[in-house]
């Protein structure tokens, strides 16, 4: 019994290992790509190992696509690009019956399986499809599957939707209801790059020869590493944090702050916990630890709840920031929780 | 502490090494939970102690050092009992540790970790990863000693503690009368300074340990009257303390060994028989002068008999038998043959002899058979001033007084005064002188008890019962209570002044509070007409000066009118003081 739990300690150990090294290697590869955006590559790979979804917010031209496309290159995963726009149709996305002509004349229905049906899907301008073509997505991104003609076709593992908006150029879009934005891991803000950033993006882009990154690892890696982060416990205290701080973000809840209450009409969903928690033990493993950190939910809580909040009227007219509000909450939250001995 | 290379390998080691390490962090923790509240419990404590000390400074309330240190060490003790029961578990100091160590939260998921059944291989791995980390911890580095606000508030409480123990009250605290009398202080102070000085250097020279007691003493009481921490009232109290202990200290220092005073009256004595035994020869000139032989003879026997006479009684019998010849042959016998048995008797210890020789010669002078010429009296007079010199420095310093005096009344042809300056010793002066010798083992059983029981007249002067020098008063000595406040008829508070003079001769009076009523214990007398003169005097000049307080002011003008006007007749004051006695 001792030495199989020894053995099983040392695989743990080894595992450990193999996903800092994977992520280490990710990190270069992508890097060969994307200049800048450090902590969007690392929150883009923190979703892929907890297998959520990323929302991609920026203006254009910023790398977004690129990073996508870069990422399901160094994964050797299927990459699928839907370009989203007002006249898609669901069945655009998620496929179709067609009808089928066989050699001897006999016909049939089947189904032409969409875009959707790839590992990593990159939504591009998702808030301009209309809700209807954008809730075809809803059930991908949940379920992992889809249905078309009252059949279930299960989506491949990893499946994962980077979804891209643009939030200044709003006219025309339909906004992504909040029951789809929680189906996002993540909600990652794309930061315009620095002057020595685009100096090194000038240098890349504009050569003779455009960089590409190698491959590092393949699906059933990738699967196997994300098995391994989930095995990486919790002290209790910790995924309390991540429970109060989800629930601070709630206007009714008592640890709530004042600008919580005042600007936020719904606070986020448990799956925003899920979020945190997930996203804790993969960011745990690439810093090297065996435990989750309140460190970790906190570095997690911006991208994990932002999305989540929903302003109240108030709030929106005074265009408040969920950053500042999550933010505030971190603090209240810190300040009740300094337990310490008094030296 | 290193962690165990098989706490590596075994769980079971591993997290019997994180529960170990955490002890002695939490022993550590401890400590410095001691010291943090130890600052924090002196710093309230020393502020408080400022707060209630420095005001009751200003009404003339002082503490000692134990008042100090008493609160602070309870303030230390209830922040040790505090620190142990300060409840620091396992879970706490592993927050504690991860927080303040950047463990993320290692520690603190290693021990819950620790406390389920079966932990799967991650989380074995994270207790071994935890136990690792722990041993790097320097708990010197997690948990520093840190002196933050409340260690700058402790100390700035210490040192107004001090201050208000030792420094002087600001000059804004106080009156206008209270900054003159800490100048005056002050002024003392710096007269008192050399002495201390001198009285320093001699307590380094002679390695005395009473004189280094009063040497200390001194010091310390010359630097709180320079830094003005004493009100005026302590002041003179202290200053009237230091005083006889000083005068005690000086009495001792110039006692000289019983056997110096025994060597003293030898000498003494060899005197008289010299001076008894010239007389001798003197009378036997005169005898062989006139062809009376036989006498001459006999004058010759007696001289030699005077040179080696033991006892006042053999000088006394001589003297008798020569002032028997000395009539014969129409003249007298020097009356300073009864100095010569006096000091025969001295060296005998006799006291009863002395004393007698004493009241022959006081009655002599007060009104003997014949009038004694300029001759004789100037011998007389060298003689006593011979004699009270020889005596100065022994015990008998108090006689010698007296026959020095007497000596000076007889040099300016003052008979009568002589008498009654001899008078002056009494029998409580020999016994005093009978006690030093029968300490040294000297002193016969016999001569003892023959002066047992007949002292009569304890004398004193001064503001209470135990307060001023004692000296005898002889029987008959008109005397009067002094400073009794039933005699003097005013409404006083049980507080007296005393005058003192400067060494500039410039005069000062002090109140001292009377301890107990004069005439509960024994009545202070002393022969008034000694010392009223000069109280009086003393008095006026004081009045005069303005430096005795208003309010006393007439209760001392009063008084001193209410002892002139109730003079007792010198009969009845005799007879009150052989009541006393």
């Amino acid at each position: 019994m001792a030495e199989h739990e020894e053995m099983a300690q040392q695989r743990a150990e080894q595992e450990a290992g193999r996903f800092r090294q994977l992520v280490d290697d990710l990190r270069t590869e992508v890097g060969t790509v994307i200049v800048g955006l450090e902590s969007v590559v690392e929150n883009t790979l923190i979703a892929l190992l907890a297998g959520g979804h990323v929302l991609l917010e920026g203006v254009p031209g910023l790398g977004k696509t690129l990073l996508v496309r870069t990422l399901s290159e160094a994964l050797d995963l299927q990459f699928s690009r839907i370009q989203f726009t007002p006249d898609l149709m669901p069945a655009d996305i998620t496929g179709t019956m067609v009808l089928w002509e066989g050699p001897g004349g006999e016909r049939e229905f089947r189904f032409q399986q969409g875009p959707i049906f790839a590992n990593v899907i990159l939504a591009d301008e998702v808030n301009r499809a209309t809700p209807k073509t954008q809730s075809a997505l809803l059930e991908a991104m949940q379920e992992h599957s889809v249905s078309v003609a009252g059949t279930t076709h299960e989506l491949q593992e990893p499946f994962l939707v980077f979804a891209t908006q643009n939030p200044i150029e709003m006219e025309g879009t339909y906004p992504l209801p909040e029951a789809q934005l929680d189906r996002f891991l993540f909600k990652v803000r794309v930061q315009f790059p620095s002057l020595d950033e685009l100096h090194e993006i000038m240098n890349r882009t504009t050569g003779l020869q455009m960089p590409h990154a190698r491959r590092v690892a393949n699906r059933e890696e990738i699967l196997s590493l994300a098995a391994i982060a989930r095995q990486v416990p919790v002290a209790t205290h910790v995924q309390q944090f991540g429970l109060r701080l989800l629930l601070a973000t709630h206007p009714d809840n008592e640890e709530a702050p004042e600008s919580v209450r005042r600007f936020v009409r719904y606070g986020a969903s448990p799956r925003g916990a899920q979020a945190l928690l997930l996203s804790g033990k993969v960011r745990a493993l690439m810093d090297g630890r065996f435990n989750v950190a309140v460190e970790d939910i906190k570095a997690s809580a911006l991208p994990s709840l932002r999305h989540r909040l929903v302003l109240n009227f108030e709030g929106q007219a005074e265009e408040i920031d969920p950053d500042d509000l999550i933010g505030e909450a971190i603090e209240a939250l810190e300040a009740r929780s300094q337990r310490d001995v008094p030296v | 502490m290193a962690v165990d290379a098989s706490a590596l390998i075994s769980l079971d080691a591993a997290q019997a090494a994180l529960r170990g390490r955490l002890r002695w962090l939490r022993l550590w923790v401890r400590a410095l939970l001691f010291v943090r509240l130890a600052i924090l419990g002196v710093a309230v404590a020393s502020i408080a102690m400022v707060l209630i000390y420095g005001a009751g400074r200003l009404y003339g309330i002082t503490h000692s050092a134990q008042d100090v240190l008493m609160p602070l060490a309870l303030a230390c003790a209830a922040a040790l009992f505090a620190a142990l029961i300060w409840p620091l578990s396992d879970r706490l100091m592993a927050m504690s540790a991860d927080r303040r160590a950047g463990l993320w939260d290692r520690m603190a998921t290693a021990i819950e970790l620790s406390a389920g059944d079966r932990p799967s291989g991650m989380e074995r791995a994270q207790v071994m990863d935890a136990v690792r980390m722990l041993s790097a911890i320097r708990p010197l580095q997690a948990w520093p000693l840190r002196f933050d606000r409340a260690a700058k508030v402790a100390a700035g409480g210490l040192v107004a503690l001090l201050a208000v123990q030792l420094g002087p009250i600001p000059p804004l605290l106080l009156s206008r009368q209270e900054r003159e009398e800490r100048a005056e202080l002050r002024e003392i102070a710096r007269e008192l300074e050399p002495a201390a000085r001198e009285l320093e250097e001699e307590a380094e020279e002679t390695d005395d340990e009473e004189i280094e007691q009063v040497s200390r003493e001194l010091r310390r009481l010359t630097q709180q009257l320079r830094r003005g921490k004493l009100d005026k009232r302590q002041a003179l109290l202290e200053l009237d303390d230091m005083q006889e202990r000083l005068q005690k200290l000086e009495q001792r220092i110039r006692q000289p060994s019983l056997k110096t005073a025994r060597e003293t009256a030898r000498k003494i004595g060899q005197r008289g028989r010299q001076e008894l035994a010239r007389k001798a020869r003197e009378l036997a000139e005169r005898a062989s002068k006139r062809g009376e032989r036989e006498l001459e003879r006999r004058m010759r026997e007696l001289a030699e008999q005077a040179r080696e006479a033991k006892s006042a009684e053999q000088m006394r019998k001589i003297g008798a038998e020569m002032q028997t010849a000395a009539e014969q042959m129409g003249a007298a016998l020097s009356p300073s043959a009864l100095l010569d048995a006096l000091s025969v008797a001295l060296e005998a210890e006799d006291w009863a002899a002395a004393l007698e020789g004493l009241e022959a010669l006081q009655g002599m002078l007060a009104g003997g058979d014949r009038q004694l010429t300029e001759e004789e009296a100037r011998e007389l007079a060298q003689r006593l001033a011979e004699l009270a010199e020889k005596l100065s420095d022994t015990e008998l310093a108090e006689l010698a007084e007296c026959l020095k005096k007497a000596g000076e009344c007889m040099k300016a042809g003052d008979c009568k005064g002589a008498a009654a300056c001899l008078g002056r010793f009494g029998e409580l002066k020999a016994v005093e002188f009978r006690e030093a010798l029968k300490r040294a083992g000297k002193c016969c059983g016999g001569c003892c008890a023959g002066l047992r029981g007949t002292c009569s007249g304890r004398a004193g002067m001064g503001i209470g019962p135990d307060r001023g020098s004692r000296q005898s008063i002889p029987p008959g000595t008109p005397g009067a209570s002094l400073y009794a406040p039933r005699e003097a008829d005013v409404d006083a508070s049980p507080e007296a002044v005393r005058s003192h003079v400067r060494p500039g001769g410039e005069a000062y009076t002090s109140p001292v509070p009377v301890r107990g009523a004069p005439d509960e214990v024994a009545p202070s007398r002393v022969p008034y007409y000694e010392v009223i003169g000069d109280y009086s005097r003393a008095a006026e000049d004081a009045l005069e000066r303005e430096e005795v307080p208003p309010a006393y002011r007439a209760t001392v003008r009063q008084y001193f009118q209410s002892l002139q006007s109730a003079e007792p007749a010198p009969d009845d004051s005799a007879a009150e003081e052989r009541d006393d006695g």
